[in-house]
């Protein structure tokens, strides 16, 4: 009886969990998020082992925005849900999100953070402009010199480029911070053998080869040795690598190839010192970390850059799992618009639109990039196509309001800005541009009103001060538009823009 | 006059856009000497990159502008004997020019960058002035095809070096005779400014550019009070005292003269690079108090400083008030500021059509009716400043903008001919009917290249007026006169003014377009000073002379073509 009891009593739970989940669902399909999120907390608590609830329930925290809670909820299916289209995607923009929020904050950490400019600097070669990236890593390096990997960073963008020697000036630099590390000693090792040194070449290569990650370690060595006029010691790197890599067709033919050529050479198999790298701080000492005042600039350094490689790391996954997935052509846009690819972008959404056209998001996504592109009216219809869908997607809200307001349609513009702030509340970018909507439609007070809660807000916002000293001075307060004019100018000489050339300072 | 072909009449049927197009006849007209400014793959300092003006000038008087181009000058020198000089091109009246510097007493080498014209001593001939790094120059027009220096006899020299480059004359004090405000840009000392190879070399974008604006000191603009008597030319400085220099050292570009307010009084407003720019507004008491920031055309609408390059004014949406253009910077939009009845100007950039672009360096930026539909259109020139700077393009195209009559614009740039869409570094810009055919034409200055013609060949499909104004009592070119057109529903205003653009001179005589109209009801000119004329029943396609207290005193003929 008893066990029949906690079967009902299972049967029970089950039924009611799967009665919330499914409420759940129709809750997010109608783009109540926060009533779906409830709806899905109810089901995971009444069946913990739910998994699909649970990963519905990251979902709608994505949706919410609510990264930390998403990837609460998500992490503990990666195991169970490793081949599921839908964990895989949404695991990876959690992750990949929560990357680039993480890098947002050590960005906003200002001009003395050498992580700030690592950041900018990873910034910059994502959307191909290397010179940008070059002088934030060198400012990342003055600010902290002994910072490992800021120089073979740079020594990478110079070997793209083909400057050789730049490279190897920074290489030379990195391996002095940190003399075992991988890519620097394999690439100085290259760069070694370019210019005949051969000699020199055979330690860097040997770090290298230590942590048998690439066979092309021991390609190079051997080549080295066969510069060096030591046919044994060719032999036993040749050897040494295809103990490590049996497969390795490279090695096994220039093996083939130096037996057959020197039959009477014989070696032993060259066995490098094993090396490893060091590993990252853990997820939980890294979120630890977060959890402290002030927060170290390390420590979100490498959270973020453990989220992005988790993040790339499943949507790779799942473009093997499910190639043409709308959901991998989603990401793809993603990662193409973060890159300014905006016509890439497009078409990548387009294709996510053709297949799901009432997906939640895709339609703004694909307007956004179309005003990037120019092409306003497209972008236009896109987005007010997404806000048909989801009323209450803040951003279509903002952007259809925005772009009527630049269209000379403030009357138009107020009620989607007001919508967009009442959304997101502190929306500074949408209280701004209602402000500048009340100027032109004489609303002095309303405008007012709105520029001091941002300014509340955002004290040493520039544009917001200059605004409300407008509004004051069209309402003829003279004394207080005099008061932000003021703060405005002073403002603009601690932060001037116009033609943005700055002097470096002198070293 | 025109004669009245069937065939014209035919032809004066709506004009859609493309029809008219701009081809650049420099070459075949003769204008092929090359102006200098600075290196042409990098620019070490700033002194090298602004350019040079032109002014369109009718120096003989015989009714057709003649065309004067100011030269530059680069870093390494030249060789002695072979310094470039800035040019007088004599019009031919047959769509070429001869080039008289040397017999006109103009060849003169340099940093020359700016120039402005006016007759400043009121003897019928038209007078040039010319900024420079270094010292300007004032040119009397002597009326016999030559001109003198007269920068020292009329006190014009300075001690110190400065650097002069936008410019006009205007009669600021309503005397009679032609003030001058000149404006500074950088107190430029190569000793002092950094190299881009240099340890403290300057970055745009990541890449090391040359140094300035901002990081150096800027220039003070200057107003010099015409107290000439005749023989006796003479300028004071009142920069102090008449408020020039009040808001303070600024990188001072272009100089626009309106009467914003229509107060009768004219007012001044400079385009400044990377700080806000200044509306003087004249206080009648030989004043001005910048009031820039208060009218809406100090910064953008929300408060960021500009790079201002050029500027220019007109009134674009018929309201009666002359309304302001500005030019600026890459990665910006141009500033299209609309005058709501002089109490203030809004910045209607995007709403207008003008907020599409930020890919192009704008410079000098002009009001034209291109097409003779009474509605005023906008050409602007562009450029890179950095030769060297990778990821942007040095030589970019012009921009035509059609004002489509509802306060808003249409970029017709493609559709308008090859020398609309000519890629070129260009810089100054001047206005005018050169070949008196009825239609506006342009000129440009390029970077170390030779000036652009652009001629306009199907604007004079519609109808026109081109008044050229002869004061009396006021200074004897008009400058400062506003002209008002009365002709059907419509009401066109424009002032005469000296300089604009950018560092540039446009052709003083008014071009109206008036469409199909065929007579000009009325014609209202308010002389500076005060008086007013009204002159009825003006035929349309004419070139007029209208002296004060005089009425029309001469019609010339047009040169129909085609």
């Amino acid at each position: 009886m008893m066990f029949g009891g906690s079967l009902a009593k299972l049967a029970l739970f089950l039924a009611v969990a799967s009665d919330f989940a499914q409420l759940g669902r129709q809750k997010y399909a109608a783009n109540e998020f926060s009533e779906a999120a409830v709806e899905f907390r109810k089901a995971v608590k009444a069946n913990p082992s739910d998994r699909n609830a649970r990963l519905w329930l990251g979902y709608t925290y994505l949706a919410l925005d609510d990264l930390e809670a998403a990837l609460r909820n998500l992490e503990p299916l990666r195991e169970s849900m490793s081949s599921d289209p839908e964990y895989l995607f949404a695991a990876s923009k959690a992750y990949t999100r929560s990357a680039r929020r993480l890098s947002e904050r050590i960005a906003a950490l200002g001009g003395d953070s050498a992580r700030a400019h690592e950041i900018l600097a990873y910034r910059y070669r994502a959307v191909g402009q290397p010179k940008d990236a070059i002088t934030e890593l060198r400012r990342a390096a003055e600010l902290r010199p002994g910072l490992a990997g800021l120089h073979l960073e740079l020594a990478e963008i110079f070997w793209q480029q083909r400057q050789f020697d730049e490279a190897a000036i920074e290489l030379a630099a990195e391996i002095r911070i940190s003399p075992t590390n991988f890519l620097a000693n394999l690439r100085y090792g290259q760069y070694l053998l370019r210019t005949g040194a051969y000699q020199d070449a055979i330690g860097p290569l040997t770090i290298s080869a230590g942590y048998r990650k690439y066979p092309e370690a021991f390609q190079l060595i051997a080549y080295a040795w066969g510069k060096l006029g030591k046919p044994e010691e060719r032999l036993a790197a040749l050897r040494g690598g295809l103990a490590v890599f049996p497969g390795d067709q490279d090695l096994t033919e220039m093996c083939r190839q130096f037996t057959a050529e020197n039959p009477q050479v014989s070696s032993r198999v060259w066995s490098p010192p094993l090396l490893r790298e060091d590993p990252p701080p853990s997820l939980p000492q890294l979120r630890a970390a977060l959890a402290r005042t002030p927060i170290g600039e390390d420590a979100l350094y490498w959270l973020s850059r453990v989220y992005s490689e988790r993040g790339q790391s499943l949507l790779e996954e799942l473009e093997q799992v499910a190639p043409h997935s709308y959901r991998v052509l989603q990401e793809k846009g993603l990662n193409a618009e973060y890159e300014e690819n905006y016509e890439k972008a497009a078409e990548y959404y387009r294709r996510v639109v053709s297949a799901q056209p009432r997906l939640g998001g895709v339609h703004y996504a694909l307007g956004h990039v179309l005003r990037k592109l120019g092409r306003e009216d497209e972008g236009m219809a896109e987005i007010g196509l997404e806000l048909a869908l989801d009323p209450r997607h803040y951003l279509a809200c903002y952007e259809l309001g925005s772009g009527r307001l630049g269209r000379g349609e403030a009357f138009a513009a107020v009620p989607l800005l007001q919508r967009a702030i009442l959304l997101r509340p502190g929306f500074a970018e949408a209280q701004t541009d209602l402000a500048k909507a009340f100027l032109q439609l004489k609303r002095w007070d309303d405008a007012v009103r709105v520029l001091r809660s941002v300014i509340a807000n955002h004290p040493k916002h520039p544009s917001a001060h200059f605004l409300l000293y407008r509004a004051y001075a069209a309402k003829g307060s003279v004394d207080l538009a005099n008061r932000e004019l003021g703060l405005h100018q002073t403002l603009l000489k601690k932060s001037p823009r116009g033609s943005d050339i700055a002097p470096v300072a002198a070293k | 006059m025109k004669s009245m072909l069937p065939l014209v009449a035919l032809l004066l049927a709506a004009t859609p856009p493309g029809s008219v197009q701009f081809t650049d006849k420099a070459a075949d007209a003769g204008l092929i000497d090359i102006f200098y400014n600075g290196d042409n793959v990098s620019k070490k300092y700033i002194i090298e990159t602004l350019g040079t003006g032109l002014a369109l000038i009718d120096y003989d008087n015989d009714g057709y502008p003649d065309l004067f181009v100011v030269n530059g000058s680069r870093l390494e020198g030249f060789p002695a004997g072979r310094e470039p000089t800035n040019h007088l091109y004599r019009n031919n009246r047959d769509g070429t020019f001869t080039d008289v510097t040397k017999t006109a007493g103009l060849a003169r080498s340099g940093w020359g960058q700016g120039v402005c014209a006016g007759d400043f001593d009121n003897d019928g001939y038209t007078d040039l002035f010319i900024t420079y790094y270094g010292h300007d120059v004032l040119y009397r027009n002597m009326g016999k095809g030559s001109f003198e220096d007269l920068t020292a006899a009329a006190g014009l020299t300075t001690g110190p070096v400065r650097w002069g480059t936008g410019c006009a004359f205007l009669d600021y004090n309503l005397d009679g005779k032609l003030d001058l405000l000149v404006a500074n840009y950088v107190n430029f000392d190569l000793r002092n400014t950094p190299a881009p190879d240099s340890s403290r070399a300057c970055q745009w974008k990541g890449q090391a550019v040359m140094c300035g604006p901002r990081g150096l000191e800027g220039g003070l603009n200057r107003l010099w009070r015409n107290d000439s008597h005749p023989g006796k030319p003479h300028f004071t400085d009142v920069s102090d005292q008449s408020g020039a220099t009040a808001p303070g050292k600024r990188y001072s570009l272009s100089v626009t003269t309106l009467d914003y307010d229509r107060d009768g009084w004219p007012d001044i407003y400079v385009a400044v690079d990377s700080q806000p720019s200044i509306l003087y507004h004249n206080n009648h008491n030989g004043t001005f108090t910048d009031t820039a920031v208060e009218m809406g055309v100090a910064y953008s609408e929300d408060g960021r400083e500009q790079a201002g390059m050029g500027t220019a004014a007109a009134d674009f949406d018929g309201n009666g008030y002359l309304d302001l253009v500005k030019t600026n910077f890459i990665d910006d939009t141009p500033n299209l500021y609309g005058n709501a009845g002089g109490r203030g100007f809004s910045e209607v950039t995007v709403p207008a059509g003008l907020g599409k672009y930020t890919q192009f360096m704008g410079w000098g930026a002009a009001f034209l009716d291109y097409d003779n539909d009474t509605w005023p259109d906008i050409f602007m020139v562009n450029g890179h400043v950095y030769p060297e700077a990778r990821d942007v393009k040095f030589q970019q195209r012009r921009i035509l903008y059609r004002n489509t009559g509802n306060a808003k614009f249409q970029d017709v740039s493609a559709e308008s001919g090859p020398g609309v869409m000519a890629e070129a570094s260009s810089r100054g810009l001047a206005i005018g009917d050169y070949d008196n055919d009825g239609d506006v034409d342009i000129f440009i200055t390029n970077m170390n290249g030779r000036p652009s013609l652009l001629r306009n060949d199907g604007g004079n499909r519609r109808n026109f007026l081109n008044i050229r104004l002869v004061g009396r009592k006021a200074n004897r070119d008009g400058i400062g006169a506003r002209v008002a057109i009365f002709c059907g529903k419509r009401t066109l205003v424009n002032e005469v003014r000296s300089g604009s653009t950018f560092m540039s001179h446009s052709d003083l005589r008014l071009h109206f377009g008036l469409g199909e109209a065929t007579v000009v009801d009325r014609m209202e000119i308010e002389w500076p000073g005060g008086a007013k004329e009204t002159i009825r029943n003006i035929q349309a396609n004419g070139f007029v002379t209208a002296a004060q207290g005089e009425g029309i005193i001469r019609t010339d003929p047009y040169n129909w073509r085609k």
